[in-house]
């Protein structure tokens, strides 16, 4: 089996990834409070659906990166084979 | 013997809760009956059985536990029912005649669980011959029968009470205590449903005894579904409502279980009150989906008290989050045309109310409602309103089966009305 192995620079930017996710997220729930008139304690109260929401927005990137992915290798190909 | 009444007791006032004797008192003042069990301890009752078929032998395992109670006879004209009690109480007499039961002077009250024909008679019999009368409900046959027993046990002195357990139930006596003080706002509406999809038939040995043992089902012996299972619920609506309704209308029909039986199997009747209100109560036994409950609305709330919960009008909103993610939700699938805005799912809070109690329901009320009668006989003193409770929720009974047969809308009658004094409540009084 071959040995997958995550670099330091996969990991930081990983972690960075999720935590403008998280970032983001919290935001939402930030404007969502004031546009609703909601209590501000649901910023914390909320918090589960802001971590929910989270991961659902690092997952959908996550996708999007992976589609990506290919293409970008192939545009790099024919780039080096001209 | 292994009992827990005091147990038993104490829990149900502990489920009671923060309640007040005052507002119990106002409330329910039948409860008075518990006013002085530590101090009978030691006192005895001893209890024949009238009817031990399938609603008199669980009406014996409550009283079996009750360590004041000594079960001293059964009477039934069905050996196999007896047969059966006996097992229970192998040191109790049996009778085929209930007279012979009467007789016997050391018994100081009967419980009848009979089919409904017969209850007046027995009843009358029980207190001309001195004995408290436990009578299941409904207590009569015919308006006529309610009355004169009513009145026989104000002439003879004796106790008397019906199996109306929601009376004794601590879901009903808190949910109650709560209509009546206000928290749901007035009462306009009860709704009250009892549902099942069966044909509500007992196997019978042979033939000839089909009428006897499947006696709910023929008109003789029985109403059928507004004698049987009305009875239970029409007493709540009225207990929350606090008065008793000016006129009744309604419909049965045999729509499903065609059968031979003579009673409907399909039922709703209306009954109206004084301001307006309303009390509604249907019956299908071709179906069990919404089963039975008794749904009482008021303008600030609802009590569902069967499913043992109550449910606030106006709910707090659904976090913020949940409120922007949903309007998303809208303005996507709204805006697409296979979907229809009709798609987008609502944005409120589905209510889930509370448990009344805190908890889900444990009893029916049926052991304490027992519990209560044999108080009662111990001290020799009738609780308030218990007797004028069964009778008024017969009567309503058989004041909406007359409605059904006669296809008109029946006034209530003022002949058989007994003094029966209004709730004195906050709610009631807004109202």
């Amino acid at each position: 089996m071959n040995n997958i192995t995550i670099t330091p620079k996969r990991q930081k930017t990983e972690i960075i990834t999720l935590i403008i996710c998280f970032v983001i997220s919290f935001g939402l729930n930030a404007y969502a409070i004031i546009a609703y008139n909601a209590p501000a304690k649901e910023l914390i109260t909320s918090i589960f659906y802001v971590i929910t929401f989270a991961i659902a927005l690092y997952a959908a990137w996550t996708i999007l990166r992976l589609l990506i992915l290919p293409l970008k290798n192939i545009l790099l190909k024919s780039n080096k084979n001209k | 013997m292994e009992y827990s009444n005091t147990i038993s007791r104490r829990e149900f006032l502990k489920e009671l809760g923060i309640l007040g004797a005052g507002i119990l008192a106002t409330t329910s003042p039948w409860l008075s009956a518990f006013g002085e069990i530590s101090h009978t301890n030691n006192e005895r009752c001893r209890i024949g059985l009238i009817g031990p078929g399938s609603r008199g032998q669980f009406l014996l395992s409550f009283l079996k536990k009750n360590p004041k109670v000594e079960i001293a006879a059964f009477a039934d004209i069905y050996q196999p029912s007896l047969d059966e009690a006996l097992k229970a109480v192998p040191t109790a007499k049996a009778y085929k005649d209930y007279r012979k039961l009467l007789d016997d002077k050391s018994i100081d009250a009967v419980v009848i669980a009979t089919p409904l024909n017969t209850h007046c008679q027995i009843a009358l019999d029980a207190f001309d011959a001195g004995k408290n009368v436990f009578c299941e409900k409904t207590i009569g046959y015919s308006m006529e029968d309610c009355l004169k027993m009513y009145n026989k046990h104000l002439e003879t002195n004796k106790i008397f009470f019906s199996g109306q357990q929601r009376l004794f139930d601590p879901r009903y006596i808190k949910a109650m205590a709560m209509v009546h003080d206000g928290v749901f706002g007035p009462v306009n509406c009860v709704h009250a449903y009892w549902n099942r999809n069966g044909d509500w038939r007992r196997p019978v040995p042979s033939p000839e005894l089909e009428r006897h043992i499947n006696w709910r089902l023929y008109k003789e012996y029985s109403k059928g579904l507004m004698t049987e299972l009305a009875c239970h619920q029409l007493q709540v609506g009225t207990w929350a409502l606090g008065k008793l309704p000016q006129k009744v209308m309604g419909h049965g029909a045999i729509t499903f279980w065609k059968d031979g039986r003579e009673v409907y199997d399909n039922i709703n009747c209306i009954y109206t009150f004084d301001n307006g209100e309303m009390m509604t109560w249907g019956s299908d036994i071709s179906n069990k989906f919404y089963g039975l409950e008794e749904q009482i609305l008021g303008n600030l709330g609802t009590i569902e008290p069967e499913r043992g919960k109550y449910y606030f009008e106006n709910i707090d909103p659904a976090p913020a989050f949940l409120q922007m993610i949903n309007e998303w939700e809208n303005k996507l699938f709204g805006a697409m045309p296979f979907a229809g805005t009709s798609w987008a799912p609502e944005t409120a809070n589905e209510n889930h109310g509370e448990y009344i109690l805190g908890k889900r329901p444990e009893t029916d009320g049926t052991s304490l409602n027992l519990d209560a009668f044999v108080e009662a006989v111990v001290t020799n003193k009738q609780p308030e309103r218990i007797a004028e409770e069964g009778y008024y929720a017969s009567l309503l009974c058989l004041l909406g089966h007359e409605a059904i047969t006669s296809g008109t809308i029946l006034d209530f009658p003022n002949e058989f009305k007994i003094d029966y004094p209004s709730y004195n409540t906050k709610a009631i009084k807004e109202s």
